[in-house]
């Protein structure tokens, strides 16, 4: 999910990122699946290749719809929450408020690491502490609501979804606390002007 | 279905789609077709690696040695269990297309749930494809070295943090 529909801030960064449907990525995902159906084949028999095609397919006509759901939920957010609001959430705030708020706004960010690397930036250039853009990455990293909702919900189910980010909910803000106390300088090469 | 859950959900995701095609829609520009065409190209791309990470990943839980995983991983190998999938996580380069239908074929195979979310929470933070990919080139080795001296031990804490809400819940037993 890193196609955000946008230009980053440094535009040689944006031509790794796959445009396409198809793509060498997809091709890597082929020859995956196609490696380890043989080897189940091989190894397991016909019987397991089968079972795990059923569960496969079963699976995917369950989540499809999720999916579907998941994928414009995405795009209307990242359409109606502009990265300018997530920038101006946490400004040049100093502080633990600045890490909170930093973590609620690395949750709010949609979008892959196409968006959210570049906002760091942004976020760095217009004098957020380093604590602040620690937590605003750990935050995007694990409790994002756009991995939740596309990926985490769908596959793993509301239960496992709901213990995973109840644990994680408040990691960035130590993480970043931490980080804003530890004496270690930070020199952001893309901060450069 | 181990890994699914209630149509609920899929409802509850529906009607959100449909109230933020309202507010796209009271905009009165062209936010509510771009957002329509954004999350239909999101869809094209998912749909067909979805299609292929589902297999490979049900494939692998058919080789998985499950009960050498479950006995590593599972429910009963508590903070030993913990601190090896906090390691794990490292070992998994790949995005979310791979991450997580690989954790549901580990969910189905016996891993704990606290297991599962300390593997799950180093590949979050600690990915090695994306800290070489993006964080070194955009943010410097400096600011990996912050990252990593502060959220080091996240992992293991976010195990912990899981198996006491399983347990204060007392769910997913």
């Amino acid at each position: 999910m890193n196609t955000a529909d946008r230009k980053p801030e440094k535009p040689e960064a944006a031509s790794p990122i796959m445009h396409k449907v198809f793509d060498g990525s997809l091709a890597v995902f082929a020859i995956l699946a196609l490696a380890a159906g043989v080897a189940v084949w091989f190894w397991k028999g016909p019987a397991a290749f089968d079972r795990a095609l059923d569960d496969a397919w079963a699976l995917f006509k369950f989540i499809m719809p999720r999916v579907g759901a998941a994928v414009l939920i995405a795009a209307f957010l990242q359409l109606l929450i502009p990265r300018e609001v997530v920038s101006k959430l946490i400004g040049d705030d100093a502080g633990i408020k600045s890490v909170i708020i930093a973590t609620i706004a690395g949750a709010l960010t949609p979008g892959g690491p196409l968006t959210s690397f570049p906002i760091v930036v942004a976020l760095y250039v217009s004098g957020a502490n380093k604590g602040a853009l620690v937590a605003y990455i750990s935050s995007w990293a694990m409790i994002g609501f756009q991995r939740i909702l596309v990926w985490e919900l769908p596959l793993m189910g509301e239960e496992f979804t709901a213990i995973r980010v109840g644990a994680s909910v408040l990691l960035p803000i130590i993480c970043g606390t931490i980080a804003l106390y530890l004496p270690i300088r930070i020199s952001i090469p893309g901060g450069k002007q | 279905m181990d890994g699914g859950g209630s149509p609920i959900i899929a409802i509850i995701m529906w009607l959100g789609v449909l109230t933020l095609a309202f507010f796209a829609w009271r905009r009165g520009d062209a936010t509510l077709k771009k957002g329509a065409r954004v999350g239909w190209g999101y869809f094209l791309m998912m749909a067909p690696r979805m299609c292929l990470a589902l297999s490979m990943a049900a494939f692998a839980a058919e080789l998985l040695p499950g009960e050498l995983i479950s006995q590593w991983l599972g429910h009963e190998s508590g903070f030993k269990g913990i601190i090896i999938a906090s390691f794990a996580g490292i070992l998994l380069p790949a995005g979310g297309v791979v991450a997580f239908p690989l954790a549901l074929a580990m969910y189905k195979i016996g891993v704990g749930i606290p297991q599962l979310t300390a593997f799950l929470t180093t590949w979050e933070i600690f990915a090695i494809h994306r800290i070489l990919a993006w964080e070194i080139p955009f943010l410097g080795h400096r600011f990996v070295f912050l990252r990593t001296a502060s959220s080091f031990y996240l992992p293991p804490l976010a195990g912990v943090l899981a198996a006491v809400i399983i347990s204060v819940l007392d769910v997913a037993k």
